[in-house]
């Protein structure tokens, strides 16, 4: 035993992570949209696989019973800025009691894209008071580490506009379902009189934004960002730098959470 | 020293008063008590007195419903989801109808409020602080009524209508008991609990529901004669 615990301090941090086997922890990405969240958490947990943890990831909205739920709201009319923030709590708790805390009593690590820091931001930026979403979700497992993924909105409407270049160009027909999309944005403008409600982006899709829509996504990122900005003190965020390449931002957060998991730092 | 009381009463309360030239009225008590009924008898007399009058009904919306059902079906439901769900609902029906209606100036009858939530979150032991903050969204009403019958009661006429208690209602997924009525009276019985605990601290008019149904309405019809507008 000695000796093997000899042997492990002695290579390097990457080398044995089974130094520390069951440590359950819950390491959480946050940042605007675009920021390369999940692109990073796929490569955490294919990094930790291959060190023979145990890793869940959990990524926003994707409750069985609530997601089905969200994904019709979206084809009837828009809901209260109210209804999402409850309706994307449910999501939330609901993986809560079914993945987080599950994952964490078995020992394993919990990567998680994108987190209640999420729903503050949003829902602030929608205009509901801080402090009632707040209160809303704390029934939740206190992360032990918030790597926060900075961009600046400039940055967010440059990679939408390229990812949006990119699709075009290697689908050379937009295949986006144009159909609904011009639906979406007739309902949008029915229900004019909440400035709220305008500047929902259209999240991980490729529909066409121009004009108007690109100027509600820039302004609506905008607001993230402010908001992304005023928590990183109140929650003590770890800052990375997300405007660098994969790679370099990868390394920076295998860094940190292998400090994490030695119980370093 | 009335006053004093009253304040306390007043900051006990989770709902903030509104500020809208309309009129709230809420309804609350056990399935049964005949609150839609005399709701509507309010309803009649109100228009005729030349009000707009917005009736609202808190029922599960079709959003909800799957989910819901996909709970039942596999046994367990979260009383928290549960209860965030069902406020989910209500956000909807409050933001929707409920706020626009007192803005425009309608007496809005609302059959079921806040309290319906509370008392049966609290009843399913979810933590009073949390759902109560949830809920401080809501405006509080300019008048809250509490339809008063027994948990048998209830059951008699809700009995008479359906020929059998629905999974909620009844509460059986909290498991209190197998036999439905058994479930449904237990569940009951720790609503009225709750209500009557509300009805105190929130100031809620209790009303007599075993009453003859005239005799409940001409005393409805004082209480709400005292708050409305413009008299």
């Amino acid at each position: 035993m000695a000796s093997d615990l000899f042997q492990v301090s002695e290579n390097t941090a990457f080398a044995k992570p089974m130094l520390h086997p069951e440590q359950p922890k819950l390491i959480v990405l946050e940042g605007i949209d675009l920021s390369g969240r999940t692109t990073q958490v796929q490569l955490l947990h294919d990094w930790l696989a291959a060190q023979n943890y145990h890793v869940t990831t959990t990524a926003w909205r994707t409750s069985p019973l609530i997601s089905d739920l969200l994904a019709r709201a979206r084809t009837g009319p828009p809901l209260q800025p109210l209804t999402y923030s409850l309706l994307f709590c449910a999501d939330h708790m609901d993986r809560t009691q079914r993945v987080i805390k599950p994952a964490l009593e078995r020992g394993e690590i919990v990567l998680a894209d994108r987190y209640t820091y999420t729903a503050f931001a949003r829902d602030a930026a929608r205009g509901l008071d801080p402090t009632w979403v707040r209160n809303l979700y704390h029934f939740s497992v206190q992360p032990d580490v918030v790597f926060y993924l900075h961009i600046s909105p400039e940055e967010a409407v440059k990679r939408r506009l390229a990812l949006q270049q990119q699709r075009q160009n290697t689908a050379g027909v937009e295949t986006e379902n144009p159909g609904k999309t011009a639906q979406d944005a007739q309902e949008r403008k029915q229900h004019k009189p909440k400035p709220k409600e305008q500047a929902q982006p259209a999240l991980a899709t490729t529909v066409q934004l121009s004009g108007e829509a690109l100027e509600s996504f820039r302004n609506f990122e905008k607001r993230m960002y402010s908001e992304y900005q005023q928590m990183q003190k109140e929650f003590g965020f770890s800052v990375i730098e997300g405007d660098r390449s994969i790679d370099h931002v990868q390394a920076m957060l295998r860094r940190a959470i292998t400090q994490l998991l030695l119980n370093i730092g | 020293m009335p006053a004093e009381i009253h304040t306390q009463v007043d900051s006990s309360s989770p709902l903030i008063p509104h500020t809208y030239p309309g009129r709230l009225i809420a309804a609350e008590g056990l399935d049964g008590s005949g609150k839609s009924t005399q709701l509507q008898l309010l309803q009649f007399w109100l228009q005729a007195e030349g009000y707009e009058v917005l009736i609202t009904q808190w029922t599960s919306s079709k959003l909800i419903k799957r989910a819901l059902k996909a709970g039942k079906k596999q046994g367990n439901m979260d009383p928290m989801l549960l209860s965030i769900l069902q406020a989910a609902d209500f956000a909807e029906l409050h933001e929707r109808n409920i706020v626009p209606g007192l803005q425009r100036g309608a007496i809005v009858l609302a059959d079921r409020y806040v309290y319906t939530a509370l008392a049966r979150n609290f009843a399913r032991g979810v933590d009073r602080s949390w759902i109560e903050e949830i809920y401080r969204f809501a405006v509080r009403p300019d008048l809250g009524i509490y339809f008063q019958i027994s948990a048998d009661q209830s059951l008699d006429r809700i009995l008479s209508n359906h020929p059998r208690l629905k999974y909620y209602q009844a509460g059986i997924d909290l498991g209190l008991n197998r036999d439905p009525t058994a479930s449904f009276r237990e569940f009951q019985q720790r609503i009225i609990h709750e209500y009557e605990t509300m009805a105190n601290a929130f100031a809620l008019l209790r009303l007599d529901a075993t009453l003859p149904i005239k005799q409940q309405q001409r005393f409805l019809r004082a209480a709400v004669e005292k708050i409305l507008p413009g008299d």
